[in-house]
């Protein structure tokens, strides 16, 4: 027989770490990808890689948009995990979309099913729970949902929601069947305009259908092989999972589902009703009465949602804002994720930081080590990265400040993510900015709400 | 004569043989009676038994015999010649003819009437028939004549061992005057005497030993005599009885080794203590998030089918049968010797591994354990010289004549029989949903025969909404109602069908919860009550009542109602400490209620199903 030894269940991981994303300047650099940004001092890979070990996964294969991140990201896996996983560091070409990562590692993908997660993903859901859920539908897709994070959004209230998932646009429309096991429509935020359009096939398979906008996709899909790969080979110009492929197969098994379905005699008379649904109502259209309610069980091609518990946490770093949200909930809310102990003031202080004299560290802080700072500091909900040098009467709060920066007396930092080798001067007050590594902020500077970045040379 | 040598298999039933007594074990049938009324017997015993054992040709030589003679006797035909056979006395096998005593006696035995057992004639006369069995055996070691079915030796060394060291002084004592008063009828009988002692010794031995176990309801009426030769090899063949979850030492054990987390529910029913009783909640979630852990243990095809078990989404008895078979089937295809390990015993290890997963999933049905013994019996037997390849190969192909002779054949079969059954302008009722049911229903509609059926269905699974929305679909008209309803609806039946998830050798009927009443009400009418049940499924235990084994779902199930939201007085239940709920899976019918049960050998009375279980032993379902 041709086949492997057991992988992991026949399952292979796909982690699609990315490369220098765009999206996430200036945080990234040539020398950072975006898989390597710190959160609370750890690689943002670390999260899924260790999640995998967890999960008793043995074998990976790190996925990596060009050569050089790939470099990196292989020098620095090989470091960390080095008896732990046995990851394979692929690298592809860059922009050529996580549709395309997958395309061009087909070759190595020998498994039934394939799980394909995100390398951004910060999360405690366990992987098995995902992949078990698609085995026993033995679903196409299964596409793990999850509510939208526990922190920002939800604090600031409900109307907020929406708006923020207009602008980032990664939260999705999605219609679940009655026993929230199938995924009957996905369209993401940013395509939804004021109605959704929704096929009455999609209601005459279903029976009913419940609208929900209150989950977050999170880039951890379980793919049929097989399925996959023909989808992908079919159709050439498809770039995202999310964007192209997800809907895809959503769409197409409607198709065959009307296929099915149309040879039952079922009578479902008020289609036309439910052709318009107000976007955001939570809407069950009993059409169908309780007992035909089960008509695709015999379908073959399934599309499967996992919804999470929503006591897990769940996010995904994609966007600038993600990325300080992100940790800010690691070491505040989701501290578990951490792997450190708290401290009594609940915040994490390496030992060896020097700290003057009144100079206080808040709750839900994190300082590694050796670090210093001067007299008078006061540091709030803030993560400080390693031998940072910060002078006296600095106030930072809200704020990332990564390794070796140095912060001048007097200045200030609210909200901002300071990236490595960042030389902030005297008195500088910077506000919901981003500076990008190596840059120099100058004396008495003022900035609110900037991308500071070196000029590429 | 080696036809009856069948090789044990590995597996334990709980219940070796049943409904069977002999002058020795006559104590057996008082047993759920007063212990009281035994010790005297165990004096009274030997003198009875050493001397003059009731011998009757045991029809299990006599169907090997028939057999041999006449190749072309259908097996139902021997089988049903069984009794009458006992009747005509032929002398055969290794049968000592002097030994024999008439067979007038032996069915004056058996019309002694037993509290639970062969309440019918005919039972009673197959029940004699066992008993020779044993004698035969005796006497055929005290002729060294090696015919002697080896699984009966087996058991019987096994079956007498718990009991030694468990005797009081008293009672060894009654087995020492016994032991003494046998020697001295042995040594006037000859030379066959100190061998024929014996039996006497190991009777009193036993019905001593069960008056301690007295108390458990479900009737081991069969143990049987054996040589008191310690025999350490055969030690572990002793059938570990089934797991007892208030035995707090065997739970922790058990925990230890189990792979899936299990959380023992607050309000466990007192009554049901000795049954699986966890929270449901945890469990799938538990499961689902081990996917990965457990890929050393479990193969994905029976993590699929355990999965699929623990939700729900397969479930029946032959459905789930015939997925655990085709994922052991794949586990098979994917399985490949380690080195240094011998096929047999390494892949049945495996499968052993398997088949505890999907018990923590959920239990297994009887035809699911019938299933695996027939498995495991395979591997056992594989023959030396097979390579690994052609070992799989085989084994692939026995699971698939299994399934489709043992099921669908079966299933064809019983729809055959059943369909004779059916007249038009029929009433037919069913209960849930069964599959065997279902497939009668759609044969007997395709002949064109005009009835009605009637489908009683009840909370929580409400099963029989999917069967009425098949049959309807077919053109079959139907008649839906719930369990409340079946005293008004059973006046315009005129026949009842039922499924079952077992017919144990008492030909009591192991089903659905609420098949017992159904059946009990379209007695009280006269309405026959036919039980649809493949030869597979078939226990060779027996079970008086359905608290000692049972299934317990989740009670969730029962305090929720879909779609009524209001009646919310249950939520919470599970904090409130003098609350227990109580779903139970399933009931027993005892087979007064049961006219008929058509199965793949033919349609039968439920007191001969003791006689297929014993006659077709030989095709490894059962022990």
């Amino acid at each position: 027989m041709r086949r492997r030894p057991q992988v992991s269940m026949d399952f292979q991981i796909v982690v699609l770490a990315g490369g220098f994303s765009k999206t996430l300047l200036p945080l990234v650099s040539k020398d950072l990808p975006k898989a390597l940004l710190p959160v609370a001092d750890r690689p943002v890979l670390s999260f899924v890689l260790e999640l995998l070990e967890q999960n008793g996964i043995k074998e990976a294969i790190v996925v990596v948009e060009g050569e050089s991140a790939a470099l990196l990201i292989s020098a620095w896996i090989s470091r960390a995990f080095e008896d732990r996983l046995n990851v394979e560091v692929v690298a592809v070409r860059e922009d050529v979309g996580t549709a395309g990562a997958i395309r061009e590692i087909g070759h190595r993908l020998t498994t039934k099913d394939i799980l394909v997660v995100s390398g951004d993903l910060v999360t405690e859901i366990p992987l098995g729970a995902v992949a078990a859920v698609h085995r026993r539908h033995d679903a196409m897709v299964t596409a793990m949902l999850c509510s939208v994070p526990i922190s920002g959004p939800l604090d600031s209230g409900a109307s907020s929601v929406k708006d923020k998932g207009k602008k980032a646009g990664r939260l999705n429309i999605v219609g679940l069947d009655p026993t929230k096991t199938f995924l009957v429509h996905i369209a993401s935020g940013a395509e939804v305009e004021k109605d959704i359009r929704i096929h009455k096939g999609i209601l005459r398979a279903f029976g009913q259908m419940e609208i929900r906008s209150d989950l977050m996709d999170a880039h951890m899909y379980a793919f049929k092989r097989s399925a996959l790969l023909d989808v992908l080979r079919q159709n050439e110009k498809f770039h995202s999972l999310r964007r192209d492929v997800l809907p895809y197969l959503v769409q197409s098994q409607l198709k065959s589902s009307l296929r099915i379905n149309g040879s039952q005699s079922e009578e479902n008379g008020n289609d036309k009703d439910a052709l318009h649904i107000q976007q955001n109502l939570f809407s069950q259209l009993a059409n169908a009465p309780h007992l035909l309610s089960d008509p695709i069980l015999n379908q073959t091609h399934k599309c499967v949602v996992y919804i999470a518990n929503k006591t897990k946490y769940c996010a995904r770093l994609n966007s600038v804002q993600a990325f300080s949200d992100i940790n800010r909930d690691i070491v505040g809310d989701a501290n578990h994720l951490l792997g450190y102990t708290l401290s009594a003031q609940n915040n994490v202080v390496d030992p060896s930081v020097i700290l003057g004299s009144k100079t206080t560290v808040g709750p839900q802080c994190m300082v590694r080590e050796g670090s210093e700072m001067g007299d008078k500091c006061s540091i709030k909900k803030s993560i400080i990265g390693r031998h940072c040098r910060i002078g006296s009467n600095v106030k930072i709060s809200n704020s990332i400040i990564m390794n070796h920066v140095t912060i001048g007396d007097g200045c200030s930092v609210q909200g901002s993510i300071i990236c490595s080798n960042v030389q902030i001067q005297e008195r500088a007050s910077l506000k919901d900015c981003q500076v990008g590594a190596g840059y120099v902020v100058t004396a008495n500077g003022d900035y609110k709400g900037e991308s500071l970045a070196k000029k590429e040379k | 004569m080696d036809v009856r040598r069948v090789p044990r298999t590995v597996s334990n039933p709980k219940v070796r043989q049943v409904g069977f007594f002999a002058p020795g074990t006559q104590p057996d049938r008082s047993q759920p009676g007063p212990p009281a009324a035994s010790p005297p017997l165990s004096d009274a015993s030997p003198t009875e038994n050493s001397l003059s054992p009731v011998m009757i040709p045991p029809p299990r030589n006599l169907s090997t015999e028939l057999a041999r003679q006449f190749p072309h006797v259908l097996p139902v035909a021997s089988l049903r010649g069984g009794s009458r056979g006992a009747d005509s006395s032929i002398p055969v096998g290794s049968y000592n003819p002097s030994e024999f005593q008439s067979p007038a006696e032996a069915t004056d035995f058996s019309e002694d009437p037993s509290p639970h057992l062969g309440r019918r004639n005919s039972s009673g006369k197959l029940a004699t028939s066992l008993p020779a069995g044993r004698f035969d055996m005796e006497f055929a070691k005290q002729n060294n004549v090696a015919t002697l079915p080896a699984e009966t030796r087996e058991q019987n060394t096994t079956s007498s061992k718990p009991f030694k060291d468990k005797t009081t002084k008293a009672e060894r004592r009654a087995i020492q005057e016994a032991q003494r008063a046998a020697k001295a009828a042995a040594r006037g009988e000859g030379s066959k005497g100190p061998n024929a002692a014996a039996p006497a010794n190991n009777n009193t031995n036993a019905s001593l030993g069960k008056l301690k176990k007295e108390s458990s309801s479900t009737a081991v009426s069969e143990k049987r005599s054996g040589d008191r030769q310690p025999d350490k090899d055969k030690k572990k063949d002793v059938p570990h009885p089934r797991m007892q979850f208030d035995d707090t030492n065997r739970v922790e054990k058990a925990k230890k080794r189990s792979v899936v987390k299990q959380t023992e529910s607050k309000n466990r029913v007192e009554l049901f203590r000795h049954l699986p009783q966890y929270e449901h909640g945890a469990w799938l979630p538990d499961v689902e998030s081990k996917f990965f852990q457990l890929h050393n243990t479990v193969h994905p095809a029976v993590y699929k089918v355990g999965l699929s078990f623990l939700t729900g989404d397969v479930s029946g008895g032959n459905a789930r049968c015939i997925a655990m078979l085709k994922a052991f089937q794949e586990s098979i295809k994917d399985y490949s010797t380690p080195p240094e390990k011998s096929l047999v015993r390494d892949l049945t290890t495996k499968i052993n591994g398997y088949v505890s997963f999907l018990i923590e999933c959920r239990p297994l049905s009887v035809s699911m354990g019938n299933a695996i013994r027939f498995l495991k019996s395979q591997i056992t037997n594989l023959p030396l010289h097979l390579s690994e390849p052609e070992s799989k190969e085989k084994l692939i192909s026995d699971i698939d004549h299994f399934i489709s002779e043992k099921i669908l054949l079966a299933d064809k079969v019983i729809v055959n029989h059943a369909v004779t059954k059916i007249n038009d302008g029929d009433v037919l009722l069913t209960y849930a949903s069964s599959s065997a049911v279902e497939m009668v229903f759609l044969h007997a509609h395709e002949l064109g025969k005009q009835f009605r059926v009637v489908i009683v269905d009840s909370r929580p699974k409400l099963e029989g909404q999917k069967l009425l929305l098949r049959l309807t679909r077919m053109g079959i008209s139907c008649t839906y109602t719930h369990i409340n309803a079946v005293s008004y609806i059973m006046h315009e039946v005129t026949r009842v069908f039922l499924g079952a998830s077992s017919v144990l050798s008492n030909g009591t009927v192991y089903s659905r919860v609420g098949t017992a009443s159904i059946a009990m009400v379209a007695h009280q009418f006269n309405v026959p009550v036919l039980i649809c049940c493949e030869a597979y499924k078939f226990h060779e235990g027996v079970q008086l009542d359905s608290i000692c084994s049972n299934e317990l779902g989740n009670p969730d199930a029962i305090s929720k109602v879909p779609g009524r939201n209001e009646s919310s007085c249950l939520d919470g239940w599970i904090d409130t400490e003098n609350l227990q709920l109580l779903n139970l899976t399933y009931d027993l019918t005892p087979s007064d209620y049961v006219s008929m049960i058509i199965t793949d050998f033919g349609m039968i009375p439920p007191t001969s199903v003791a006689v297929i279980v014993r006659e077709y032993r030989h095709e490894n379902l059962w022990t």
